[in-house]
Parts: C-alpha cells; sequence; structure tokens
C-alpha cells in the first residue's frame, strides 16, 4: 500500500488529518518541517525517534536517521502540503560546479535529503498524503518511480481553450490565469502564447502580470500579505493585520483584500487565507532585492506579534535580520541563520570600509552562533573561517573590493569578484587581528567535516601558506583531479592560486607553474591566475 | 524660446516629434482635436511635453503612453501628469524592467535614479487615484476618434527572458557588476539590452495613413524575440498590413544599428517620412552613419528632431537640406497627414529635414 499525491490549488487542508506540515520553499523547509513532524508526534509512538529533530544541536545527518526511523510510526492521517517547495531552492542544480554559488547550493543538500525520505515514507504509508500545488516534473518522476499517483483532477470550471493552455503550468497559476482572461488583461490567446514562450515557468510569468496589474497600493498589501507563510485567519483580522479603517499602517482596506482574493494572489479558504507560495518567492524576492529597509522591519513587527514559542517567530526574527532574536527562538534548529550569515557576506562584499569590515564581522557572528550549536556544519564552520578572513583583509588591503575576474563563493561574491579577492588572507604573518586563531581553527574544522570540499581545502591552504605549501599542493591537486575531476581541480586552485597573487609569492607561483602548470593550465581561468 | 510650428488644421492628423538630443517625446493631434502623447523627456530641466501642449493651451489629453523605462522616454513624466488632465494611461509591462524594478532599489543619489523613480511613482500615484492606466501586456486596440492606436509589442517572449534575468540577477549572490556599475552612475546604459526589446511599439491606422512608432525596440534575441519576433507575430496573427506600406515611421531606438532590421524595413516599403530622435551621448551618437545610408532606400524624407555638427556630418550628397523652410524656436519637428496621405514637414529650431 502507498501514500497517494493530489493536486490542489484551494489551500485546504483535509479536515481528517491529524498531522499537517507545510513547505514553504525557503531555505529552512527541511529543518523546519522535521521540527514540526517532531512536535506533532509527541504521545505517539514516533516521539522517541524524532524528538532528537526539537534538538538545535542535533546534526543534519542525525536528523535524517531520526526522520527514517520514526516518521513510519508517526499516527496518520498525514497530510504534507508543497513538496515540490522542496525543489525550489537550486540546491538540486547544485551539478552546475561551474556556478559562483556551487558551495551554497551544496550546503541546500538536506532540502533533497529530506525530499527522498519523506517520498520513501509516502510511498511505504497510506496514510500519507502529498498535496501538490505545482507540476515540477523533477518531484512527478521521483512520485512515479516509486508508483505514487495523483489524480490530476483540479477543482474549478474548465474554460475550453484556456483549460488547454494551463495544463503544463502550476495548477495554483491557473486561477490566476483565469483571473486575468476575466478581468481583460489578457485575452485567452495571450495566455496560450505565454505558456508557448515559457513552458512550465509560464506560470511565475501569470504570477508577475497579475501582480503588475492590481494597484499599487494592493501590490503593497499583498507585499505584506505575502511576508506570511502560514495560514493566517480572516475573521475579524488578517492575521497580524486589522481591517481598515484603523489608525496605522497595517490595516487592510477589503475591497483591496478581495481583489488579490479574486486575482488568485491571496487563496481564501472559509475563514483562513494564504498567500500561495508562486506567489509568495516572487513578491518576497524582489522585496528583499529592492526594499530590504521595509521588509527587516515588516518582518521585526511580525516576530513581535508572533506567540514566543511560535516556529515562524524565529522566521520573521532571521527576515528582520535580529540575530539576538533568532538565537533566542530557536525553534530546535540553528541552521536557518546561516541565511542570515550568508546575506550580511554577500552585501559586506560591495560596501566600503568601514561598513564593510564591521558587516563581514556580523556575518562570522551569525555563523558564529550556528556551530555553537550544531558542531558538525561544515558549511557554517567555512563561513565563520571566511567571513573573519575577509573582515581583516579589507583592513590589511585598504578597501580594495575584489580584482573582477574571480569564480567562488556566493557567500563571499560581490561585485562579480567572487572568492578570489579575499583568499589570500591571513596566517604566515598575515595580519587577522584578533581572530587568526578562530580563524584557523574555522577552516581546519570546515575540512575536516567535508574532507572532499575542494573548495574549503584550497582556502585553508592559502590560509596558512606554510613553507610546505607546494608539496601540499600538488598532494591535494591530486586527490582532487581523482574525486572530482577539472572542476575539483579548478575549486582546489583557484583561492590557492589567488592566494599567493595577493602575497605576491612568485616563487610558489612560479614552482607550481612548473611543477603542475600543464594540469592546471587545462582551465583558462587558472592559467589566467598563472599568468597575471 | 516657442516652438514654431503650426497647428493642427481640419481633417488633418498632426505629429509633433521632440528630441532635442538626449529624450524623446512623440505628441499627436488627430482630426477630432485630441491629443496623444507618447513619452516624455526633459530638456534643461523643462519637461517639454508638457510645455508644448501648455503652449497650445491644450489641458486635456487622451491618452499618454510610456513605452519603456529608460529615462531619455520617461523623464519628466510626473511633471506632464500634474500638469494637464489625462484620461488614460497606457504603459509598458513593468514586472519585466530591470530599470524599473531597480528605480525602488536604493538609496537615490543619482539623479537618473531620482527621475527614473518619480517618473515611475507618478503611474503609481495616477493609477491609485483611480485613473485608468493598462499595462501592454496583450495587444488590445485604442480608438481616439478615428485614429486607432494599437500596442504591438513587448513579445512575451521577451517577457519571459526579462523576468528570467531579472530573477537570476535578484537572486544571485549580489546585484551583478553591470548592474552595479548603472546604479552607481558609472555606467550610463542600462545592464542587458533587453530594457528596449521590452518597449511599447505602437500602430497607429487613421483611414488609409499608417504610422509606425517602435520606440527603442531592437532587433536582438532569437527568432520569437524583438523585430524578428514581431514580425513573425503579426504574420501570425494577419495582421502585417500594421507594419506595411508605411508613411511615416519614427526610426528605432535613435537610429542606432542594433534597432535595425532588414525585414522591418523591406515590409515598411518606401516610407514618406522617417524621423529621428536622434541621441548625442557618447563618442558617436546616434543616428548611425550606416542607419542614414540604409534610409536613403526607404525613405524620402528624414525628419530629425534636432541636427547638431555631429549628425550634420553624416548627411550623404543624395540628401538635400533643407527639405522643409526651418523656422525659429525650440527644436521639434512637425509632420502633417492629410486624410489622402499627403504629408508636409515643417521644422524648429535646430530640428532638420532632408529630402532624397
Amino acid at each position: 500500500m502507498h501514500g497517494r499525491a493530489r493536486f490542489d490549488i484551494t489551500g485546504a487542508w483535509d479536515t481528517t488529518a491529524r498531522v499537517r506540515v507545510d513547505l514553504y520553499g525557503d531555505s529552512d523547509d527541511h529543518v523546519r518541517a522535521a521540527a514540526d513532524l517532531a512536535r506533532q508526534a509527541v504521545s505517539t509512538p514516533a516521539e522517541g525517534d524524532l524528538a532528537s529533530c526539537l534538538d538545535p544541536r542535533t546534526p543534519w545527518a542525525d536528523r535524517a536517521e531520526a526522520l527514517r526511523a520514526g516518521l513510519p510510526a508517526l499516527p496518520g492521517p498525514v497530510e504534507v502540503r508543497d513538496p515540490d517547495a522542496l525543489l525550489s531552492s537550486p540546491a538540486l542544480d547544485a551539478g552546475d560546479t561551474d556556478s559562483p554559488t556551487w558551495d551554497d547550493h551544496l550546503d541546500q543538500r538536506p532540502r533533497r535529503i529530506f525530499l527522498d525520505v519523506l517520498l520513501d515514507v509516502v510511498a511505504r504509508c497510506p496514510s500519507w498524503t502529498l498535496v501538490r500545488t505545482s507540476r515540477d516534473p523533477r518531484l512527478s518522476e521521483p512520485l512515479r518511480d516509486r508508483q505514487i499517483r495523483a489524480n490530476i483532477a483540479e477543482p474549478g470550471q474548465s474554460i475550453n481553450d484556456l483549460q488547454l493552455s494551463l495544463n503544463q503550468v502550476d495548477p495554483v497559476c491557473v486561477p490566476i490565469a483565469r483571473a486575468l482572461v476575466h478581468d481583460e488583461v489578457l485575452s485567452v490567446q495571450a495566455v496560450r502564447r505565454m505558456v508557448d514562450a515559457g513552458g512550465p515557468a509560464a506560470g511565475l510569468d501569470l504570477v508577475a502580470v497579475a501582480v503588475d496589474t492590481v494597484l499599487p497600493r494592493q501590490r503593497t498589501l499583498l507585499r505584506r500579505l505575502a511576508s506570511l507563510r502560514d495560514e493566517q485567519d480572516v475573521n475579524g483580522v488578517v492575521g497580524p493585520f486589522s481591517w481598515a479603517p484603523s489608525t496605522g499602517d497595517h490595516a487592510v482596506e477589503p475591497a483591496d483584500f478581495d481583489r488579490l482574493v479574486r486575482r488568485g494572489l491571496v487563496v481564501r479558504v472559509g475563514s483562513r487565507w494564504r498567500v500561495p507560495r508562486q506567489v509568495r518567492e516572487q513578491v518576497e524576492l524582489q522585496a528583499r532585492a529592492l526594499d530590504a529597509d521595509g521588509t527587516r522591519a515588516l518582518h521585526g513587527w511580525l516576530a513581535r506579534w508572533r506567540p514566543e514559542s511560535s516556529p515562524e517567530r524565529h522566521h520573521h526574527a532571521v527576515n528582520a535580520e535580529d540575530l539576538d532574536l533568532a538565537a533566542a527562538t530557536l525553534p530546535g534548529y540553528a541552521s536557518h541563520i546561516k541565511w542570515l550569515g550568508y546575506t550580511w557576506s554577500r552585501r559586506a562584499a560591495v560596501l566600503t570600509m568601514p561598513e564593510r569590515q564591521r558587516l563581514f564581522l556580523q556575518a562570522a557572528e551569525a555563523y558564529r552562533t550556528v556551530v555553537r550549536h550544531d558542531v558538525e556544519d561544515a558549511y557554517a564552520w567555512e563561513y565563520l573561517g571566511y567571513n573573519l578572513a575577509r573582515a581583516w583583509e579589507v583592513v590589511r588591503e585598504g578597501d580594495g573590493a575584489g580584482d573582477g575576474f574571480g569564480w567562488g563563493s556566493g557567500a563571499g561574491a560581490g561585485s562579480g569578484a567572487g572568492w578570489g579577492d579575499g583568499s589570500g588572507y591571513g596566517g604566515g604573518g598575515w595580519d587577522a587581528g584578533p581572530h587568526a586563531a578562530e580563524i584557523e581553527r574555522a577552516f581546519t574544522t570546515a575540512c575536516n567535516l567535508d574532507p572532499d570540499n575542494p573548495l574549503y581545502r584550497g582556502r585553508w591552504l592559502a590560509w596558512t601558506h606554510r613553507p610546505d605549501l607546494v608539496p601540499k599542493f600538488g598532494q591535494w591537486l591530486a586527490t582532487f583531479d581523482q574525486l572530482s575531476g577539472e572542476s575539483g581541480i579548478r575549486w582546489f586552485a583557484d583561492p590557492v592560486l589567488r592566494g599567493l597573487l595577493r602575497r605576491r609569492d612568485r616563487f610558489a607561483l612560479h614552482e607550481i607553474d612548473r611543477r603542475f602548470g600543464t594540469v592546471l593550465r587545462r582551465s583558462s581561468r587558472l592559467a589566467a591566475l598563472l599568468d597575471t | 524660446m516657442p516652438y514654431d510650428l503650426p497647428g493642427p488644421g481640419p481633417d488633418q492628423l498632426v505629429m509633433y516629434v521632440l528630441g532635442p538630443g538626449f529624450g524623446e517625446s512623440v505628441l499627436i493631434a488627430t482630426p477630432g482635436g485630441s491629443w496623444i502623447v507618447v513619452d516624455s523627456c526633459r530638456h534643461n530641466g523643462r519637461c517639454l511635453p508638457l510645455e508644448f501642449l501648455r503652449e497650445r493651451g491644450v489641458t486635456d489629453v487622451a491618452l499618454v503612453v510610456v513605452t519603456h523605462a529608460d529615462l531619455d522616454h520617461i523623464d519628466g513624466l510626473d511633471e506632464l501628469l500634474a500638469g494637464v488632465a489625462v484620461r488614460r494611461l497606457v504603459r509598458f509591462p513593468r514586472a519585466d524592467s530591470l530599470p524599473a524594478l531597480l528605480a525602488n532599489a536604493r538609496d537615490r543619489e543619482d539623479r537618473r535614479l531620482r527621475a527614473l523613480h518619480a517618473a515611475l511613482a507618478s503611474i503609481d500615484a495616477f493609477e491609485d487615484r483611480n485613473h485608468a492606466v493598462e499595462a501592454t501586456y496583450d495587444t488590445q486596440s485604442l480608438q481616439i476618434d478615428e485614429v486607432e492606436f494599437k500596442p504591438i509589442s513587448p513579445l512575451e517572449a521577451d517577457r519571459s527572458a526579462a523576468r528570467r534575468q531579472i530573477q537570476a540577477i535578484l537572486n544571485g549572490p549580489a546585484l551583478s557588476e553591470p548592474v552595479e556599475a548603472w546604479l552607481t552612475g558609472e555606467e550610463r546604459r542600462v545592464p542587458g539590452a533587453w530594457n528596449n526589446g521590452l518597449s511599447v511599439a505602437l500602430a497607429i491606422r487613421w483611414a488609409d495613413v499608417r504610422i509606425l512608432l517602435p520606440a527603442d525596440l531592437e532587433a536582438v534575441g532569437g527568432e520569437f524575440r524583438g523585430w524578428r519576433g514581431l514580425l513573425a507575430r503579426l504574420d501570425e496573427d494577419g495582421l502585417l498590413e500594421l507594419v506595411q506600406d508605411l508613411h511615416l515611421v519614427k526610426v528605432a531606438h535613435h537610429g542606432s544599428e542594433g534597432a535595425w532590421h532588414d525585414d522591418a524595413w523591406a515590409r515598411h516599403g518606401r516610407v514618406r517620412v522617417a524621423a529621428i530622435t536622434p541621441w548625442n551621448r557618447g563618442r558617436s551618437g546616434l543616428p548611425s552613419e550606416d542607419v542614414i545610408k540604409r534610409l536613403k532606400n526607404h525613405a524620402e524624407i528624414l525628419a530629425l528632431s534636432h541636427e547638431d555638427p555631429k549628425v550634420r556630418s553624416r548627411r550623404e550628397p543624395h540628401w538635400s537640406s533643407p527639405a522643409c523652410s526651418p523656422r525659429r524656436g525650440d527644436p521639434a519637428v512637425a509632420i502633417t497627414i492629410a486624410r489622402d496621405g499627403a504629408i508636409e514637414v515643417h521644422t524648429a529650431g535646430t530640428a532638420g529635414a532632408w529630402k532624397r
């Protein structure tokens, strides 16, 4: 017997479900959902196994084991909504080893692991249901492989040609398309053309049109509503907002809310409402990029509104960039705070002193908070070291913002410079201020936890700049050549060569070129560094 | 100094082309006495279309079209919307426009970003006051008096590609270097060429008269995008006549080579007047020498809204000048079209007209 999957656009829960878990498409999905499941497992046969998912000190690998062991014992019915959200992160594209954010993508591997665990459980347990709002083929395939069938009937009346055109797009975007046709923003033919041009991603194009063609004040309202991931009440209040007329910035005009509902941008089910993930992702992305201050302030306000024990309070604290509150509200995991470190680090990279150093140190503090809880998070250790090093590098190098030709980690990338501009810092007589020992420890720990990561190893080697650097370089080069071929060589050698260039260690560079040039020069990027 | 140009006459459609070297605004007086403004620009701090309308005592505009979010087409829109009563506004699809999004992104220390933001905010304010604003996500015709205005671009493929690029930029590790350079004012050109691909091109029909205002539409992208995609689309819809055998064309993107498309000009036939709004920024400016050369096979008269020495130096012997008596005043071109298609060109100030 198998569990099942079904498509749904209304957002309505099955009222008989005893356990409900929502996935939102954010980087904390896997740990948050695991913690949610653990909370709902209290006083059930699964409680013992899943309890560790509520302890911030539990490494991800142990959580995954706990989930594998515990979830089948969880009494149902269990409903998991929007499993496709686990694919919305670029995690699954991490195979692109040339991507400048390759290692950040790797950090999202646990999301994939969580999805696999989930699918295995659904394949075994008839009481589990996956509720899909999108049609990501990357999920449809494994579902088929596990013989988990989804009915494809969707609620709502079919509109002939329009319905045919929309068979490709996410079900949750169908009502949006219908509303756009109804409001004469688009003709049926225009929808068909959008689907032809955009393929499955046309759903997001439709969302973009729908958002752009409501009134400006309704777009502002949508931005506010979209900062909430979970379902909200609509009786008397609109989640944290009040109905107009009322005072303050957080009042909602009923007509504006209704317009968003009619457009499909807000889904209303009975006395509850939610903003579909596909809408929320787009609106939030723009809000964060274009109105960072406003977005932070809104999340700060929402964090205060949430009850103290609410897991979403932590999410809002992270998005408000309030590290103290985030650390004080850990809902069973600390890894969401990495998003904060990532955000601050990439912002620092494009700033000038002294803000630049302050923000790198702040990013390091975020990663420090993570490793204080999860000592096995290699990524957090690596970027603790990385951000500390960059904080001191900018002091040493003046205000250099990079040489602009690097490729490397997104967590340190800025202004197109990538990792390269920061790889020559520290160690071997370089002044890393009061943090030299911590940087060394952080890099070492990251490499010990993830010994096959060429980038981490390259940075460490560049950082230490030991007298035996060249022979060590040769050893690791051979290792990564064997482990991951050209991409391994590139990721390992790039930070080392840049580090040597920064140190103006021409001797070591020459030696590396003489001994390993044949291998390194297969990469044009590395050849350019050697010829610099 | 005022615009020394003839006013609209009976049973005439008059198109006024303002473009003093940076910026472009086209005003159309319909035979029924309505006014249409396509884009806005500023010169020496003055909002040119507003000034032009005020000089003629026009207080009511039937339609404003905002073709895209480049400053040379949108600057001063806030003044225009505040200065006259506008009944209807048609704008480009903003969700896919990077400059439109970025105009809200930073402390707007840069003058261009401030101006861009003010113009875009004025559209929002206009719409929030319950005025009619339509975004050109579809190509519905607008009828004003006897004149039909049909937005024929941007195409879905251009919009979809632009949205993906924006998504990638916003999602990326940091705003990309060209975007940063543009935001800080180091780079003047909008990052990526796709913003021009998102231009609203306007086909205009009045009786047998055909006019095309393609804004800054370029010939970039594959077969489904830009000029190529547009022709394919019009063909599919049986609407190629909108760009065929034209009386008047405003040359796309100030006469850049990137906006030139042989197939399109082959369709346009031998147009009576090709109007150009030169762009005097950069080393060589626009129109390009090459486009001027090509136009000799396609247009009887070149009407230049501003003829500076750089542009004049590109005139080849087969163009004679002037094609009409120059008048004093601010630079502008007036092109009057009679119902039977008879066309006259009038220039004022530094505007010029070349005849084959």
